[in-house]
């Protein structure tokens, strides 16, 4: 299962994968309609992309008063139903990343764009991936290694 | 109808009486002007004249977004700034980054133009196309980042956009900035004192609005294929990872870097090492990487140091408040650099006048007396810093130095015009142009003053792949991309204004057009059909470049400007540059460039004027016959 992730120590703030979004979903460019939010603080120049991580255990689903958030456990996603949403918006708060929105009576949230996100294609700074959840882990997993080695080298020196 | 992938409109507010209006964009005048810079070229010729005072209430300022800006065209977030300069009492275009322009175009604005003066401090507040005129007593003396921390919190958003000047543009001083998301300046020419001069301090624009292109399909096409071409030029990785910074080593190592006031070619490498991107980014200064508003190169950089924190530097920066005045002190260059931030002031000037200064004292043209009793020394970065400071605030010496290198030699004579590094008003950008000769005629046509950001030829190096085929392309020989050589120039120059002019007009950033070379104007033509559905191609669009600097030329023209204004400083074209084999920019050698570049454009090289038929051929008949009317002859 492939999942999104977000590496805010390399967005650069350049707002494409905002513009792809909207681009995607609503056919215009708009980053307010956007799935995807990188939220800024420009004086410290520290950016970071915040969307729905398809949470499993999602706060939005559990208040959801008439079942209109049900995760779509074969694509990896929340998806929302319209038909049974009666627009009371509580998954909006409810959400812990503030990434579930509600634009002109609809929710919108990121629907992972049929398993091949626009955001991850356009952004020019290797700051959002779409990969294995079971290699979120890797680089990190491979540094500690790295990190190890060096110590430990260098304490057998002594 | 509204042309696709503009708002279509342009704001005006009129500060004297409080008044708002809107005027759309026809489609014929973005097919003949292509946007932003254009657009605001033909609003400063109706608007102003010989008889405007620059800091006057007749002068008007434009805010111009780019025609692709607010889409995901890569690098296409410019913004453009149009005013008659207090600098050079000229045309003048600034242009800046950030992430003001897309917020401009989603509030539903493509340019917005001020005109009058407020009778006290104001900021405007563009709501997605509900504008309000605000009071800005409590801004007035801020900085530029707390006035625009401030806005935000009053607005209670975060997402606003805000343009703002520091203390700097409300003392009026010359080369006042004006400042967009904090960090990006619209630098030279002293926009910021006419903001100041209508007591305005900021102009914040909330837009949630949308853009739309007219043909979503091959427009996402197109700028996949483009970003991708950006991205896969063999200097990106360069100025992705050191930005602009990344080049001080190399210019330097070619002997044009400007030290001690262009005095010397180059500065002691083991001192400019300490002022390269790569030192920034190893000893620990370099805390980001910035994208402008849909960046794919992300040049502008994020800095931190033991007293502070700012946006930048750039390489002009660097070279100016480093090389140029002998500083190889990192901290104290970019504590200058945060300074001239937060006040909004325009590093390459401000740097320059400093070191005008700098040599006037030690050729005892400035004496103590003069200088409020600080010695004024080469390597002293505390001077640099006091002066920073001194000019912003117009104290003692600062308020003589604010007035610029130009007015400032004139005012203590005494020769040292000879060191004031400056045509026209401006100060010079941080190229040594007696060993870069696109450079050398570039700066002397350049309607702004002698700088970079008008023409900038990088090509001339011959340090890319993509460059070089771009000079066999324009010339028929790679052998003419180098910049020894008075052959060939004039063609060089002329294509490369006439692609500044389309790039900018579009909101992209020249950068990618004229660093990098991999994407073209053909490119531009290509995604500029697919968004706005006006069929565009490379000729047409080369075409309309030339219609822009022919403009900007006439608008000179019609304030009094002859053949003669096309000079260089006088250090430069007439002293040697003391780097190996050195020369001058010597009259003739500009002389013959300009008379060849002249009859390229078919403007009348005795006058530089342009023929009549020139103007008919561009569609600019109505200029040439206003310009008759006025007694200018054709």
């Amino acid at each position: 299962m492939s999942v999104l992730v977000g590496y805010p120590e390399k967005c650069i703030g350049c707002g494409l994968c905002e513009r792809a979004c909207s681009f995607k979903h609503e056919k215009e460019f708009n980053p307010s309609l956007s799935r995807i939010k990188v939220e800024r603080n420009e004086s410290r120049a520290f950016f970071a992309p915040v969307f729905c991580t398809q949470c499993g255990y999602a706060p939005c689903a559990k208040v959801c008063p008439t079942d209109a958030l049900v995760k779509n456990s074969k694509k990896g996603v929340m998806e929302w139903y319209k038909d049974k949403c009666i627009g009371c918006g509580l998954c909006i708060p409810a959400c812990p990343f503030g990434a579930v929105m509600f634009v002109n009576e609809e929710v919108i949230k990121c629907d992972l764009c049929d398993g091949d996100p626009e955001c991850v294609k356009i952004c020019p700074a290797d700051a959002l991936r779409f990969i294995d959840a079971r290699d979120v882990g890797k680089d990190k997993r491979a540094s500690i290694l790295r990190k190890n080695i060096e110590a430990l080298r260098e304490k057998g020196g002594e | 109808m509204v042309v696709p992938c503009m708002a279509g409109k342009i704001l005006i507010v009129d500060l004297t009486n409080g008044k708002i209006n809107e005027k759309p964009i026809s489609d014929e005048m973005v097919e003949k002007y292509l946007g932003s810079r254009g657009i605001s070229a033909k609003i400063l010729w109706d608007e102003t004249d010989k008889n405007t005072e620059p800091l006057g209430s007749d002068n008007v300022l434009i805010f111009s977004a780019g025609t692709l800006t607010g889409t995901f065209a890569p690098s296409s977030g410019r913004v453009t700034v149009t005013f008659k300069s207090p600098t050079t009492n000229m045309y003048f275009k600034s242009t800046t980054g950030g992430h003001w322009g897309s917020k401009l175009k989603y509030a539903g604005y493509d340019i917005l133009v001020l005109k009058g003066k407020s009778k006290k401090p104001a900021y405007i507040f563009i709501d997605d196309g509900k504008v309000s005129i605000k009071d800005a007593d409590h801004l007035w003396g801020k900085d530029v980042r707390e006035t625009t921390e401030k806005i935000r919190e009053e607005l209670e958003d975060q997402h606003i956009q805000v343009a703002c000047i520091g203390p700097a543009g409300e003392n009026k001083v010359l080369f006042s900035a004006i400042m967009f998301s904090t960090y990006h300046a619209a630098a030279r020419g002293g926009s910021g004192a006419v903001m100041g001069s209508k007591n305005v301090k900021a102009v914040a624009v909330r837009g949630t609005g949308s853009i739309k292109v007219a043909n979503p399909e091959k427009f996402k096409e197109s700028a996949m294929r483009c970003r991708n071409l950006i991205m896969n030029d063999s200097r990106h990785p360069i100025l992705s990872e050191f930005g602009t910074a990344g080049s001080v080593m190399g210019i330097n190592l070619m002997g044009i870097i400007a030290t001690r006031n262009f005095r010397e070619g180059t500065f002691d490498v083991d001192k400019a090492r300490y002022l390269t991107g790569r030192y920034l980014k190893e000893a620990g200064y370099l805390r980001g990487r910035v994208g402008c508003e849909g960046c794919v190169i992300g040049c502008h950089r994020y800095t931190e140091f033991k007293n502070g924190f700012s946006g930048g530097p750039e390489y002009e920066t660097l070279a100016v408040l480093g090389c140029g005045l002998c500083i190889d002190d990192t901290e104290a260059v970019l504590k200058g650099n945060e300074l001239c931030n937060l006040y909004g002031l325009d590093t390459i000037s401000t740097g320059g006048v400093i070191q005008w200064a700098v040599e006037s004292f030690e050729r005892g043209v400035l004496t103590e007396k003069d200088t409020d009793g600080i010695i004024l020394n080469w390597s002293d970065s505390s001077v640099m810093l006091e002066l920073i400071k001194k000019i912003a605030f117009r104290e003692g010496i600062g308020d003589l130095l604010a007035e610029g290198t130009k007015r400032a030699s004139e005012r203590v004579g005494k020769d040292s015009y000879k060191w004031a590094i400056q045509a026209r008003g401006l100060e010079q950008s941080r190229v040594d142009t007696r060993g870069t000769k696109s450079y050398a005629l570039a700066f002397a046509l350049n309607p702004r003053g002698p700088d970079h950001l008008h023409s900038q030829c990088i090509a001339e190096f011959g340090r890319s792949k993509e460059g070089t085929d771009r000079i066999k392309k324009i010339t028929g020989s790679e052998k003419y991309a180098t910049p020894n050589t008075t052959e060939k120039r004039p063609e060089i120059v002329q294509w490369h204004e006439d692609c500044y002019a389309a790039t900018d007009a579009l909101g992209f950033c020249t950068l990618a057009t004229l660093s990098l070379y991999s994407f073209t104007p053909a490119d531009m033509a290509e995604i500029f059909s697919y968004a706005t559905g006006i069929n565009m191609d490379e000729d047409k669009l080369m075409k309309a470049g030339e219609r822009i600097v022919t403009l900007e030329q006439c608008y000179n023209i019609k304030l009094g400007k002859t053949r003669e204004w096309h000079v260089l400083p006088w250090r430069l074209m007439n002293e040697k540059s003391p780097s190996e084999g050195g020369s001058t920019n010597t009259k003739e050698e500009l002389d013959g460039m300009l008379d060849e570049y002249f009859e390229l454009r078919k403007w009348d090289k005795r006058t530089s004027y342009p023929y009549l038929e020139t103007l008919k051929s561009l569609n600019l008949e109505e200029i040439g016959d206003e310009l008759n009317r006025m007694g200018i002859k054709l």
